[in-house]
């Protein structure tokens, strides 16, 4: 099956180290947004990885924890001071195409991470791009050791909680002739 | 291996800073001299003792903790070698503290090049060129720093390669239209690169009027 590509109006989450977050002059502990950096594949990957948003049940706020959560469960080193990064796929697929880049975004789960998100034909090396991103299209920001972000890791569950327009509903979110 | 320079500065000619900061910064004066010293001594007691007086190892047979420790004294004694005079002692604590922050082994990523010493000369003498506010840090995930400083909407972002090369990108909104620029030049052409921008004359004003003259 080819993998499913997301919808425009859907999130993606991107897990930001230390080093890439943007800091306040006067004080290197005060994080105030993203580095440019933080967008650039690191050399063992092949396409940018990151994690959809959508694919957790729930309000905004419990989504949000549910792809943190299923970060901290993968592979991924995920560092107490680092941060997410959260983009609309449609705003981030709008700059990349005013920079001439054709970019897909592909939910193609991983063994560690069902959640998982790989963004295909990623530029190696775009800094204004990638500052932009940061600027604004990619901008928003959760840290990892924010103290309403609850601690703890549990992987993504197999299936996703959305369903594309006219699918028929994953069965745990089938209602249930029996009790509903 | 970095070797402390404790020879005494010369005081027989006047103080010539050249065209651009190769020739900083030994002391003109007794007093920067004594204060020049201090800081050194300051700054290498303690002294890690393997880096000191080890030879060095090729870098993967060392851990990332030890790495992060060598790399974060080496920036330490640089700035005491080449920056001492022209900081003072609030802004020496300032950017240490940067660089504590930024090099912390709790918080680096392993999966990034430790940063070098040859971006770390770029961005002192970035910032000692410039002059005006001093940048936060942050690092790229090979090996060089990444200076920034941000107003509003408007943030530069200038990435120090070595031997003085550096990469800028610069987003600011003018009248609410967002307006971004990007290029690469050397530490030394970047106010004039820079001058026709809004945000670098706000921000080391100096450095783009010396530009400008």
């Amino acid at each position: 099956m080819p993998p499913t590509k997301l919808p425009p109006e859907h999130h993606i989450v991107r897990n930001v180290p230390w080093g890439k977050l943007r800091k306040d002059e006067n004080d290197p502990e005060k994080v105030i947004g993203v580095l440019g950096e933080a967008f650039k594949m690191r050399p063992v990957e092949e396409t940018l990885s990151t994690t959809w948003l959508e694919y957790f049940a729930g309000t905004r706020r419990e989504q949000i924890y549910g792809a943190i959560r299923a970060m901290r469960a993968s592979k991924l080193e995920i560092k107490s001071k680092s941060g997410f990064a959260i983009g609309n796929v449609g705003n981030i697929t709008a700059v990349a195409t005013a920079h001439n880049h054709s970019i897909r975004v592909l939910h193609e789960p991983k063994d560690d991470n069902k959640a998982h998100v790989a963004v295909r034909r990623w530029p190696r090396d775009d800094m204004t791009f990638f500052e932009l991103l940061a600027a604004e299209a990619w901008s928003e920001l959760v840290l990892n050791n924010h103290e309403n972000i609850p601690k703890g890791a549990q992987a993504a569950p197999d299936q996703s909680a959305w369903t594309p327009p006219g699918a028929a509903a994953p069965i745990r979110n089938r209602p249930n002739p029996l009790t509903d | 291996m970095t070797r402390l320079n404790t020879t005494a500065p010369s005081r027989g000619k006047s103080y010539n800073p050249g065209p651009f900061l190769g020739a900083l910064p030994l002391p003109s004066t007794d007093a920067s001299a004594e204060r020049w010293r201090m800081a050194t001594r300051a700054l290498v007691n303690p002294t890690p003792s393997t880096y000191a007086q080890c030879a060095p190892r090729p870098s993967h047979d060392v851990p990332l903790t030890e790495r992060l420790f060598d790399a974060l004294a080496a920036f330490k004694l640089k700035t005491a070698m080449l920056a001492a005079a022209h900081f003072n002692r609030d802004e020496r604590a300032r950017l240490f503290k940067q660089l504590d922050s930024l090099l912390d082994a709790e918080s680096w990523d392993s999966a990034d090049v430790v940063t070098t010493e040859a971006s770390f000369t770029t961005l002192l003498r970035m910032v000692l060129f410039l002059g005006g506010r001093r940048p936060a840090l942050g690092v790229t995930g090979t090996g060089n720093f990444i200076a920034t400083w941000t107003e509003g909407n408007d943030r530069l972002t200038i990435e120090c390669k070595p031997e003085d090369h550096v990469r800028w990108v610069l987003v600011q909104n003018l009248d609410g239209q967002r307006e971004s620029a990007a290029g690469e030049t050397t530490a030394k052409r970047l106010p004039e690169v820079l001058r026709p921008y809004d945000p670098p004359k706000r921000w080391f004003p100096h450095a783009t009027d010396q530009a400008a003259a």
